[in-house]
C-alpha cells in the first residue's frame, strides 16, 4: 500500500474510532456495537500501519496484495451494514406509521363515540383471496 | 335510507383552501341517512387542522407527514370506527366536485362494491401527467387485466364491508393502484364513473417520481403477489 493511502486510511480509522467512542458515550448504542466497530476500525488501522502482516493471509486467499484484502473485507462489511440499515429503517418506518395512526385515531376514540358497533371485518360478503 | 356515508379527505398544507372545500360538501346525500366528513391533516404546518375544525368536520391529525395513502387509511379506519356504511375519498384541493357525489355512489346501490371516478384527460392537466396516468393505467391493464382508464383518480366510494379486501399498505400515491389490484384479487366489483375536475391552480398530484414508484410496485405486486 502506498504511504499516502496508508496515512489516509489510518487517519480515517482513527477519526471513525473517535466518533464511535463519542456515540457510545452518548449511549447511542451498547457495548456489543462498540466492540464490533472497534474491531473494524482497529483492523483498518493495523492494515494501514503494517500491511506486511497480512501478506500471507492475502496469498492464502489468492489475493495479490493486502490492499485487495482490505477492499474485499470493506465491501463485505459495507454490504452487511447497508442491509442492516435497510431492515432497521423499514422496521422504524412501520413503527412510526403505526404510532402516528394510533395518535390520530386516539383523538377520535376519545371524542367521537361510534354511532353503531364497528363492522366485523370477518362479516364481509366480499370473497378475500389474498 | 339507513346508510351513513363518511367522506374522508386527506389534507396536507391546504389551510387556504380546505374551508371552501368542506363548506361545499352537502349536509345530506340522496340515499343516505347521515353524512360525516373526516379530514386527516397529514402533518401540515399551515393551520389546515384549525381551518378544517371550524367547519364542524371531524379532524384527525398526523403529527408528521406520512403520505396520502397513509392519511386515507387513517381516515378510512376512523370512518369504520364511526360505523359508516359507505366510505368516500375526496381530494382537499377542490379538484373534485361535491355535486358529483350522488352519481359516484349511485352504482353502489345498483350492486357495485366500489366506484371510482375517471377524469377527462386534457387541459389544464400537464401533458406529462396525462402520459403518466395513461401509462400507469395501461400497465395495470397489461399486468392485471384490470380495465380502468384512470387508476390514479382519487375520487372513489366503496361499501365499508369491502375494507378487508381493499386494505392497502402503501403510504404514498401507490395506494390507489394497490387498492384496485387488491380489490380485483378479491373479486370486488368496481364501477367506473366519469367525473368533472376543477384545477384551481397548478396541477397537484402524482409526480414523475411517484409514477416511477407506482410502476415499480405494480411490477412487484405482479411478480410477488
Amino acid at each position: 500500500m502506498p504511504p499516502g493511502i496508508q496515512l489516509i486510511a489510518l487517519a480515517f480509522a482513527l477519526f471513525m474510532a473517535y466518533l464511535t467512542y463519542v456515540d457510545f458515550r452518548r449511549r447511542r448504542f451498547g457495548v456489543a456495537a462498540l466492540g464490533f466497530w472497534a474491531i473494524v476500525w482497529g483492523g483498518l488501522a493495523v492494515v494501514s500501519l503494517v500491511p506486511a502482516l497480512f501478506v500471507q493471509l492475502s496469498q492464502a486467499l489468492r489475493l495479490a496484495r493486502p490492499m485487495d484484502l482490505a477492499v474485499v473485507l470493506g465491501m463485505l462489511i459495507l454490504s452487511g451494514a447497508t442491509y442492516h440499515n435497510f431492515a432497521s429503517i423499514h422496521t422504524a418506518n412501520r413503527q412510526l406509521e403505526r404510532l402516528v395512526r394510533e395518535i390520530a385515531l386516539s383523538k377520535l376514540e376519545g371524542n367521537q363515540p361510534p354511532t353503531r358497533p364497528r363492522p366485523d371485518p370477518s362479516a364481509s360478503d366480499v370473497e378475500i383471496h389474498g | 335510507m339507513t346508510n351513513s356515508i363518511a367522506i374522508v379527505i386527506p389534507a396536507h398544507q391546504e389551510g387556504d383552501r380546505i374551508t371552501s372545500v368542506l363548506e361545499a360538501i352537502p349536509k345530506a346525500v340522496s340515499g343516505t341517512s347521515r353524512v360525516v366528513v373526516i379530514v386527516v391533516d397529514d402533518g401540515s404546518t399551515d393551520g389546515t387542522s384549525r381551518a378544517a375544525s371550524q367547519t364542524g368536520a371531524i379532524v384527525l391529525r398526523h403529527p408528521v407527514n406520512l403520505g396520502a395513502g397513509a392519511a386515507l387509511r387513517t381516515g378510512t379506519e376512523a370512518a369504520l370506527l364511526l360505523g359508516a356504511d359507505i366510505v368516500v375519498h375526496m381530494d382537499a384541493d377542490g379538484q373534485h366536485l361535491p355535486e358529483d357525489l350522488p352519481r359516484l355512489i349511485a352504482p353502489l346501490f345498483a350492486g357495485a362494491d366500489a366506484a371510482t371516478g375517471i377524469r377527462a384527460f386534457g387541459r389544464p392537466m400537464p401533458w406529462l401527467f396525462i402520459i403518466g396516468n395513461r401509462f400507469l393505467s395501461w400497465m395495470t391493464r397489461v399486468l392485471f387485466s384490470l380495465e380502468n382508464p384512470d387508476t390514479q383518480c382519487a375520487y372513489r366510494a366503496f361499501w365499508a364491508r369491502c375494507w378487508p379486501a381493499l386494505r392497502w399498505d402503501s403510504r404514498d400515491y401507490a395506494f390507489a393502484s394497490e387498492m384496485l389490484v387488491r380489490g380485483q384479487r378479491s373479486s370486488v366489483r368496481w364501477a367506473i364513473v366519469p367525473i368533472r375536475t376543477v384545477y384551481l391552480d397548478r396541477y397537484k398530484g402524482t409526480g414523475l417520481g411517484d409514477g416511477v414508484r407506482i410502476a415499480r410496485k405494480l411490477v412487484r405486486w405482479r411478480i410477488l403477489g
